[in-house]
């Protein structure tokens, strides 16, 4: 055993050791740091130069790559002067449908415009394999999807517009509020005959409280699926690459499965953008709309919509007729309620005038809905749920998901490589993998 | 009348009555000492990861061991407690690489504990180094999770998420790119406290001035890494026979750690000068040729089990060949 005193000594020595040791270690490390800095740079530049030019390079870190076991590091490289030009990604990749052919990629996207700037295989056989898709991919912006194999819709494939719209900006609302109070609008802007721009949203008849759109991402509008105003662009999408709402193959529930990510009822989407298009093709804007709506309120309550303070910032009458039914129901000989009147009838009707053609729309409300079998959009939308009129039935799943994203987010469609298609899909997969760690990390809203 | 029978008891204990400073405790609580420089190197690059690995490895291994005396009986005889659980989980969080989730450590040290130790008798009895018998074994079980080092820095003091998932960028690297200071004070991605050649070679010296090592095999060790190095790096590389990277591989592939801490293990190497020098001479040739074919961790750690595997032999043989000449069976107290 040792003796006291021994014991001592050995402590001294031990302190001594680690006193010596950790000054060694702190004094090394200032010696030898700017060098391992330079060394490391140089490593990365020679790794991930292939992929993204950088100047330097930081890895990144955070929880959320705990959420994406494919992705073994991801890097941001700068400039020169220090301002972020890109990420790269080192991944390994599997395909959900057979997990044992991995292949390990390096890929490179843009900071600012989520372009690739480079495709990497750590195989060299693959790679060289791999050298058309890099080439093709090269510059184009991410998520990206197969043309032929993974999906039926591109941003490339045109359909055909409806015919005999006419260019401008056009505006439906409906003319009944919700449970919540809101009431639905759609504005659409056309252009060159064709759909440009779609927007669907609902402003509240308590004037204080926000669109829904932004009460949705705000938290106090809640759906079930994604957020309302996820769901609403991705209609809106959906409807200016299809060209016609009939296409969007709403079931008789009034959703749709040929659009990712919406889950919503879009019933009231479908009919206010059928208004729309019927206003188009009749020249009817968004200003004679609005001028009407304002009219129809005056000559129902007696009083100005300005005088009763019902008029919102945005210029739109947030009012419910749902008190008046007989100003916008169409009523049968039997006195039943077989459809309902738009703005511009309704006019037509206190003009005096007889429109040649009834367009029926919207605004079922609980009290008067219509029969489903008697109900004329039914003709117009096909006899089967969910079915797309005049389409091939390969054309009627519009939309599928890739890598668990929905195609409406996909922003590059290619053609897959005949000799090398399950390497290229692997490669295509690590692009959208990237994609939504981006998407993650950045907090991106599509 | 207790203290009759106490002494009644004392009176009967068997031989050997050999009464020394340097027992157990005091070797044991000597290397954990040695290996204090290597632990500050890694609290300093790898941070509370690195703190909290050493931690758990040095108390579950003396856990590990504690339970498993206990239930094999061994324990409760009044026995001293012996600091070899924590110098061997000591010694195995530091061969480990910094980014070692705590489930491979605790697998590590499961195996190191109970299948090189206890199952061999406990303290003493083993054959090989529970640490890097530990080591080995989850490189060769689990590769994916101690496939390579991550680069140590200021910027990862905090980072603790390792510990749960482990890492998945590490890699194997080429250190014939570091700078000779790089290469001496540890400045490279290395394993989590072995990388630092200053901070072993410290260790190495207080194990020396305290004459708790044996320095027959660690020196043949080196020698014959050095005079051999050339024709490892033909059969690593196939282009040249010369001492390319001679600097980089001594001091960043943990050969200066293993000859400290593992060649001078006064348990598992040969107690003979001769037999020390052959086994040194012989990891080192495994060495060389391993590197050229296996991961270098496995080309590190395996032919330091294998040597401690012949050490008993060896020794065996070079007693009695010590022997062949005396006339009586005195013991040779060499």
């Amino acid at each position: 055993m040792m003796t006291h005193s021994q014991i001592k000594v050995f402590v001294t020595e031990a302190l001594l050791l680690a006193i010596v040791s950790a000054a060694l270690i702190i004094g090394g490390f200032l010696w030898s740091n700017d060098r391992a800095d330079k060394r490391l740079q140089r490593e990365y530049k020679q790794k991930f130069g292939t992929v993204l030019a950088a100047e330097s390079y930081t890895p990144l870190t955070g929880k959320v790559l705990n959420d994406f076991p494919e992705i073994n590091s991801v890097y941001r490289g700068y400039d020169k002067d220090g301002t972020p030009v890109g990420y790269v990604f080192d991944m390994t990749v599997a395909l959900p449908s057979d997990k044992t052919t991995k292949l390990d990629f390096r890929i490179g996207i843009d900071f600012e415009t989520s372009r690739v700037t480079g495709l990497m295989c750590e195989d060299p056989k693959v790679d060289r394999r791999l050298q058309y898709l890099e080439s093709t991919l090269l510059g184009k912006q991410i998520p990206v999807a197969f043309r032929r194999a993974d999906t039926t819709v591109s941003d490339d494939e045109t359909y055909a517009p409806v015919e005999g719209l006419k260019d401008g900006i056009y505006y439906a609302q409906r003319l009944i509020d919700d449970r919540s109070k809101f009431v639905d609008y759609v504005e659409m802007e056309i252009k060159g005959g064709k759909i440009t721009r779609v927007n669907w949203d609902a402003f509240n008849l308590d004037m204080t409280t926000e669109d829904r759109s932004y009460a949705s991402l705000s938290g106090a509008y809640e759906i079930s699926g994604l957020d309302w105003a996820v769901q609403s662009y991705n209609i809106c999408h959906a409807l200016l690459k299809l060209q016609d709402p009939d296409r969007l193959a709403m079931k008789s529930d009034g959703t749709t499965s040929i659009v990712d990510g919406v889950t919503c009822n879009i019933q009231c989407f479908v009919d206010l953008s059928k208004e729309c298009i019927n206003y188009s093709r009749e020249g009817y804007t968004k200003d004679k709309y609005l001028s009407a709506i304002n009219r129809i309120y005056t000559e129902t309550m007696g009083s100005t919509p300005d005088a009763d303070g019902v008029r919102n910032k945005a210029g739109y009458i947030a009012f419910s007729f749902e008190k008046t039914p007989e100003v916008y129901t169409i009523y049968d000989e039997s006195g039943s309620a077989r459809g309902f009147r738009t703005v511009r009838e309704i006019e037509a009707i206190m003009n005096g005038k007889r429109l040649n053609k009834l367009t029926p729309t919207p605004t079922p409300s609980p009290e008067a809905t219509p029969d489903p079998k008697n109900d004329s959009r039914n003709a117009e939308r096909g006899a089967e749920d969910g079915y797309v009129k005049g389409s091939s039935e390969d054309e009627q799943t519009l939309t599928d998901s890739i890598d668990d994203l929905p195609m409406s987010e996909v922003a590059t469609y290619i053609y897959p490589p005949s000799d090398s298609y399950v390497e290229a899909r692997l490669a295509i997969r690590a692009f959208n993998t990237g994609y939504k760690f981006l998407k993650a990390y950045l907090n991106w809203r599509v | 009348m207790s203290r009759k029978r106490a002494v009644k008891k004392e009176a009967v204990r068997l031989a050997p009555f050999i009464h020394t400073e340097k027992n157990a405790p005091y070797i044991y609580l000597t290397l954990i000492a040695a290996m204090v420089p290597c632990s500050i190197y890694a609290a300093f690059y790898y941070g509370l990861r690195a703190i909290i690995l050493i931690l758990f490895c040095v108390v579950t291994f003396t856990l590990s061991d504690l339970l498993f005396t206990h239930i094999a009986g061994r324990g409760g005889k009044g026995e001293y407690f012996d600091l070899s659980s924590a110098s061997s989980g000591l010694m195995l969080a530091l061969i480990l690489p910094p980014d070692t989730s705590l489930i491979t450590a605790l697998t590590a040290v499961l195996f190191g504990s109970i299948v090189t130790k206890q199952i061999f008798g406990g303290p003493g009895s083993n054959l090989v180094n529970p640490a890097a018998a530990g080591r080995l074994f989850v490189s060769l079980v689990m590769p994916s999770a101690v496939k390579g080092y991550a680069e140590g820095g200021t910027e990862g003091w905090f980072m603790l998420r390792t510990l749960i998932f482990g890492s998945k960028s590490g890699e194997f690297h080429d250190y014939t790119n570091c700078s000779f200071p790089e290469l001496i004070t540890g400045n490279f991605p290395g394993s989590l406290g072995a990388a630092c050649a200053t901070c072993v070679l410290l260790g190495g010296f207080f194990l020396v001035m305290r004459g708790s090592i044996r320095l027959y095999a660690p020196i043949s060790y080196f020698v014959t890494l050095t005079l051999f190095f050339p024709l490892s790096n033909l059969l690593a590389r196939g282009t040249s026979f010369g001492y390319d990277g001679y600097i980089a591989f001594m001091l960043s592939s943990g050969v200066v750690f293993v000859a400290v801490f593992m060649l001078g293990d006064l348990t598992t190497m040969p107690s003979r000068f001769t037999a020390g020098f052959f086994a040194g001479m012989v990891c080192a040739m495994l060495t060389l040729i391993m590197r050229a074919f296996v991961r270098p961790d496995t080309a590190l750690l395996a032919p330091v089990l294998s040597v401690n595997f012949m050490s008993f032999v060896l020794d065996f043989l070079m007693k009695t060949i010590s022997r062949r000449n005396l006339r009586s069976r005195e013991v040779d107290v060499r």
